[in-house]
């Protein structure tokens, strides 16, 4: 266990150590190109991601919410019967807060592609 | 009705926190309503406190009130609750009845100042404090109160702070009370250690019950003693007293004469049983007393500053005070604290509506003949100043007498003796006040002259009535002469001591000694200051090196200052240049540096960079769990 | 017993959070302030419901929720805090022009989170209750959308709190995997017959452990904590620097609880605890000096002040560190309910500068600032002063007396930086362009019943104490 530990140990601060000597002692000129996120020596010539349009993402995100929430619904019909009416309130409870969250979305314009 | 008596000091409390809140923006007529309505609504629930107290069988005496409890760890504990019984019940009468007086008179005198709510917020917390300090039921709130009243004395007597010299003196008054404190606080200390509790009562009973050996209660007594010398002005910490007079008049009257002064007296009566135990303790008090009183008075003969005669009378009758204390006649220094309440403050006010009079000055020598300017002031003045010569059928006559014929009837001649030559030198010295104020040729500058007006009545009205008081006071306590039965304040108090009696013939000729000096002292003075008005100074030249003394006040202020103040200064310099800037400085400086410096480093860390704050935090886990695992 | 009301008061938490989002998106933007009234009113019917059910010990979910005496308390303790909260935010987000109808809601559904952690009795329970607080916290952080920095707080905290959840899941599945189960009793009862120290099972405790630091903030588990309280937005820094910090501290008790009454309690495990704790004060306190802006002074001094509370936690005093809990609550919530006043139609006041003179420029908020922060140095008579008094005087009788004694250096240098905020307000000259605009009656209500609170806690603690007593006295095996 031990050698196990000094393992982690060394290879875990020799990474530290390596990390802070490049700060150390690695050479620093900085200039805009450099710095800039996708660095290969010319001048970048455009955006490297083209914009996708926002609701693109709502839509992705609303399609998730409320597919992953459906799936709950498979369990739960497979021990419909021997939970009796309680399932069913439940289930009710379940869906009310589904549809608070639906008509919130609707409401705070969510589906509209157009803004 | 009589368990209300809790809410006497709560009411000016109440007054003060809305004055301190909202004072700046209330209208003066109504600080003034408010201020003088919350102290006269105390001194009501304290007459009606009285009644109830004299209608409770003597046994439940003394009335308790537990609030809450204040503070409790372990052997310390410290109940919020105040205390009902003969004595608290006469000091919460005189204080919240002058202190009703002096808050009226203050209307008048400080109506054209601009800190006036400033001012009365201090004076309604002053008056809390006081009520809190004669009220509490044990030593620990009576310190609270202790502390209170000196800082309100300190806060008003630096009250116009603009001036150097007042805010000088309110440090200086504070400094002195410190060491005074401190004692006291010792004193409490061991309070607890030997006793362990801080209830009157308890500490009553522990030393009835022998509970405390005599060395034990001597060290005590002579603890918290040191600590009234400091807050009732007494030999050695009386130098600030005279000093503290640069506070507003009013404040002079309430709490540099009346109350707070003479809280040390109090307190000796309150643990009255600690020092009837502790002989030796209670000759400490005793000496110290007298020779206050007559120390004190030498000093007061050849002031000029009228303020400052009364500060050195001042101090003078509370070493009478102490006398009384100090030789077991606890009753008779109360009754002197009681009624020199009442005449003292009113030559205070009277000097106050003399200094109103006169643009503010205070030299007696550009002063003179104010007799017919001042027809209210004058009688009123009078009153005051017979009654502190002890001239006979007025009040401080019957509480000095009694005091003085306590100690020869003790068997304490000397300590008499240097009473009765206190006494000449009272009447003497007051007279020469009065001679010099308002008898004599007018010595004012002319432009000051045009202005003289007597007091509004806001500002007379309280000396009237404490004129009547000046007069009336001491016949509830009339000598034991003329019938035992005939001495209320004694019955009602009943305080612990023993009074010995002496014979009927012998306690005659005591009144007739003290009747002499008290004639002897103004006949001197008339002599020296109306008939022959060529002596003082011709004494002054003939004995300069005596005059200069006196003048100077024994340069114990001088003496202090080489003695203490400027050595303290100079072993501190000495100390900060070679201790202090060398090692304690370099230790702190090292340590704020280096402080400083690993706060430094560790922001380092906090470079906002998350992938940094996750390195953190991976070398957290690793670190921790490894320690677990190993 | 057994009863489905165990559940009211979390439900009528996720009730109101439903009809306030609902109403939100009906309303107009004027009328939002009344969704702050609607929440607190709701949230006022979940404190009663909660003060009736004192002493009833309802539960449901075969025990795994339990509103035992304790977990009213700190229910208590969130729901007022929470309420709080919201009447701090009023004026906030209309001033900040944040006026979105979400911020209720998701403050809501935070509370609710919070609620389901400190009345369960499975650590998965536990586990869901804390995502759903994480996930709201993460938005409220956000709230700010066009401000740069609440953004970055938002990230931030996103990122760095979902590393720490990967831990805390890790350490369940290891607990799990020790002792087969994650319901808190039988936990115990598989421990107190177990005699063989199981690594797995420590290593599993420790992740846990680390899991809540890093809610609590204690270093090295603590680098998110200032920049995440510096970009939120201040009335959602004071719920954040209180509302985890309790339920980290509530859950850290059940979980110690039964670690202390095992055959493992080794002193293994204390001794970590003992260092991580002198690191958060110290590092809390050392940096803090350094901070010219007042939101991360009191940022650092939350992370100081949640080292204090891990003593109470190794001194195995459950009474005082509640107690604490209760003060903090008051004293930092007011401190930032100072900070959240001095503010002006898109502009905060925030950098220690800006605070020059306000103690004779705006008296009231000064000189309640000025307590709230006496309070966080520890001076009598407040309440931070006893809250100390009653950690520090457990520690030194379980003999952890080196500890306390860092404890009270740490907070002698704590004093240094609270003090400097002090001494700003009451000795420089105040800045003429300072200048807030309105008197918020709703503000000035929050900042004195905190100063009561602080007071009242300082001055007499009896009847709370009391409270607290109790509460821990009906805690299982104790």
């Amino acid at each position: 266990m031990i050698e196990l530990f000094l393992v982690f140990l060394v290879f875990g601060l020799l990474g530290v150590v390596l990390v802070f000597m490049n700060k150390l002692l690695g050479p620093k000129k900085p200039n805009p190109i450099k710095e800039s996120p996708f660095e290969c020596g010319s001048p970048y010539l455009q955006e490297g991601i083209n914009p996708v349009p926002i609701m693109y993402y709502m839509v992705a995100f609303l399609f998730l919410l409320f597919d992953i929430e459906v799936v709950f619904f498979f369990p739960w019909a497979l021990v419909f019967k021997e939970m009796g009416s309680t399932a069913l309130v439940i289930m009710f409870a379940y869906i009310f807060v589904l549809v608070v969250g639906f008509v919130y979305a609707w409401k705070k314009g969510a589906f509209k592609w157009e803004l | 009705m009589s368990d209300i008596f809790w809410l006497i000091p709560f009411v000016p409390a109440l007054s003060a926190l809305i004055l301190a809140v909202f004072g700046t923006k209330l209208p003066k007529k109504y600080i003034s309503y408010q201020a003088c309505g919350a102290v006269l609504i105390s001194f009501g629930i304290s007459i009606i406190s009285f009644i109830g107290l004299l209608q409770t069988p003597q046994q439940n005496y003394p009335l308790v009130k537990n609030l809450f409890t204040w503070i409790h760890a372990g052997l310390f504990k410290a109940n919020l609750s105040l205390q009902f019984d003969p004595l608290s019940a006469v000091m919460a009468l005189v204080v919240s009845l002058v202190g009703f007086l002096i808050h009226v008179y203050s209307v008048g005198y400080m109506a054209e100042d601009k800190g006036y709510s400033r001012y009365f917020t201090y004076l309604n917390l002053f008056t809390f404090s006081m009520l809190l300090l004669v009220m509490a039921s044990n030593i620990v709130l009576m310190f609270v109160g202790w502390e209170g009243v000196g800082l309100c004395s300190y806060l008003l007597i630096g009250f116009w702070f603009e001036k150097h010299s007042a805010a000088t003196a309110g440090k200086k008054a504070f400094l002195v009370n410190r060491i005074g404190d401190a004692a006291f606080l010792l004193g409490i200390l061991f309070i607890f250690i030997h006793i362990g509790s801080g209830e009157f009562t308890a500490i009553h009973q522990a030393v009835g019950g022998g509970a405390v050996t005599q060395g034990v209660a001597t060290l005590i007594a002579i603890l918290l003693f040191i600590g009234a010398t400091g807050k009732s002005a007494q030999i050695p910490l009386y130098v600030w007293l005279p000093d503290a007079m640069e506070g507003p008049t009013p404040v002079s009257a309430l709490i540099h004469a009346a109350t707070m002064v003479t809280a040390g007296v109090y307190m000796v009566s309150r643990l009255n049983s600690l020092y009837a135990f502790s002989a030796a303790a209670a000759e400490i008090v005793a000496l110290v007393g007298a020779l206050t009183a007559v120390y004190a008075a030498t000093m007061a003969l050849v002031q000029n500053d009228i303020k400052r005669v009364l500060a050195y009378s001042t101090i003078s009758q509370i070493g009478y005070m102490f006398i009384g204390c100090g030789v077991g006649a606890y009753t008779a220094g109360m009754f002197h604290l009681y009624t020199h309440a009442f005449f003292k403050s009113l030559l205070f006010l009277a000097a106050g509506s003399v200094m109103h009079a006169l643009s503010g000055e205070l030299d007696m020598k550009k002063m003179g003949g104010l007799k017919k300017y001042l027809p209210l002031t004058y009688p009123t003045f009078l009153v005051g100043a017979i009654a502190i010569a002890g001239v006979p059928f007025f009040s401080g006559f019957f509480s000095k007498d009694a005091i003085l014929t306590s100690a020869f009837a003790k068997g304490e001649y000397f300590i008499w003796a240097l009473g009765i030559a206190g006494a000449v030198l009272t009447a003497f010295y007051i007279f020469r006040l009065i001679f010099l104020t308002f008898h004599g040729k007018e010595r004012m500058k002319p432009q000051v002259k045009e202005h003289i007006h007597e007091s509004p009545p806001v500002m007379t009205i309280p000396l009237i009535i404490l004129a009547f008081f000046s007069f009336g006071a001491g016949y509830i306590g009339l000598p034991a002469v003329l019938g035992q039965k005939l001495n209320v304040f004694n019955q009602f108090l009943k305080l612990g001591g023993h009074e010995a009696h002496i014979s009927m013939g012998i306690e005659w000729l005591l009144i007739l000694i003290s009747i002499a000096v008290a004639f002897t002292g103004i006949f001197l003075a008339y002599m020296f200051y109306i008939l022959k008005p060529y002596v003082p100074s011709m004494m002054a030249s003939k004995y300069p090196r005596l005059y200069k003394v006196l003048y100077n006040k024994y340069y114990v202020d001088e003496f202090y200052n080489a003695a203490f103040v400027n050595s303290t200064i100079k072993g501190s310099e000495l100390i900060y240049n070679h201790f202090d800037l060398k090692v304690i400085d370099g230790a702190v400086n090292g340590t704020a540096s280096s402080t400083n410096f690993s706060g430094k480093i560790l922001s380092y860390f906090q470079s906002g960079l998350i992938k940094d704050y996750a390195l953190v935090f991976l070398l957290g886990v690793v670190i921790f769990i490894g320690y677990l695992l190993f | 017993m057994n009863s489905f009301w165990a559940l009211s008061p979390l439900l009528l938490v996720v009730l109101a959070a439903l009809v306030v989002l609902l109403l939100e998106v009906f309303l107009k933007k004027e009328t939002k302030d009344y969704l702050a009234y609607l929440s607190s009113l709701f949230l006022a019917g979940c404190g009663i419901i909660l003060m009736i059910f004192w002493d009833k010990n309802y539960s449901y979910f075969d025990g795994n929720f339990l509103l035992d005496n304790l977990a009213l308390v700190f229910s208590l303790l969130l729901t007022l805090a929470t309420i709080l909260v919201i009447l701090i935010s009023i004026k906030y987000i209309s001033l900040q022009g944040a006026n979105y109808g979400e911020y209720y809601a998701l403050l809501l559904f935070a509370l609710s989170g919070m609620l389901i952690m400190v009345s369960s009795q499975s650590l998965l329970i536990i586990f869901l209750g804390l995502e759903i607080l994480s996930i709201s916290s993460y938005s409220l952080a956000g709230l700010r959308r066009e401000n740069p920095e609440s953004s970055e707080a938002a990230i931030k905290y996103f990122l760095l709190g979902s590393f720490a959840t990967a831990f805390l899941v890790y350490g369940l599945a290891l607990m799990y995997g020790s002792t087969h189960s994650l319901e808190i009793s039988s936990i115990i009862r598989f421990l107190t017959t177990g005699t063989h120290l199981n690594l797995m099972l420590l290593v599993g405790l420790g992740l846990i452990i680390i899991g809540f630091a890093f809610k609590i903030a204690l270093v090295p588990f603590h680098m998110w904590t200032p920049d995440v309280y510096q970009g939120s937005p201040t009335p959602v820094t004071a719920f954040f620097s209180v509302g985890p910090k309790v339920v980290g501290f509530a859950v850290l008790l059940r979980i110690f609880h039964f670690y202390w009454e095992t055959a493992f309690h080794t002193q293994t495990l204390m001794t970590a605890l003992w260092v991580i704790s002198v690191l958060t004060m110290v590092v809390g306190n050392l940096i803090a000096l350094r901070q010219t802006n007042v939101k991360r002074i009191l940022a650092y001094s939350s992370i100081a002040h949640a080292g204090y509370l891990l003593i109470a936690l190794i001194a195995q005093d459950p009474t005082s560190l509640i107690f604490y809990l209760a003060v903090y609550l008051f004293m930092n919530i007011g401190a930032f309910t100072a900070v959240t006043s001095l503010g002006r139609k898109g502009k905060e006041y925030v950098e220690l500068n800006d605070y020059s003179g306000i103690g004779f420029k705006y008296p009231w908020i000064g000189a309640t600032f000025a307590v709230f922060l006496f309070s966080l140095a520890g001076f009598p008579p407040t309440g931070g002063f006893l809250a100390k008094f009653f950690v520090f005087a457990s520690a030194v009788r379980k003999g952890f007396t080196p500890l306390v004694i860092i404890a009270v250096i740490a907070s002698l240098i704590s004093v240094f930086y609270y003090l400097r905020i002090i001494v700003t307000m009451y000795m420089k000259e105040p800045s003429p362009s300072m200048q807030i605009l309105t008197r918020n009656p709703v503000l000035f209500s929050v900042l004195f019943l905190c100063l009561y609170g602080v007071l009242q806690l300082g001055i007499y603690p009896g009847n709370v104490l009391g409270f607290i007593r109790q509460a821990v006295a009906a805690m299982p095996l104790l």
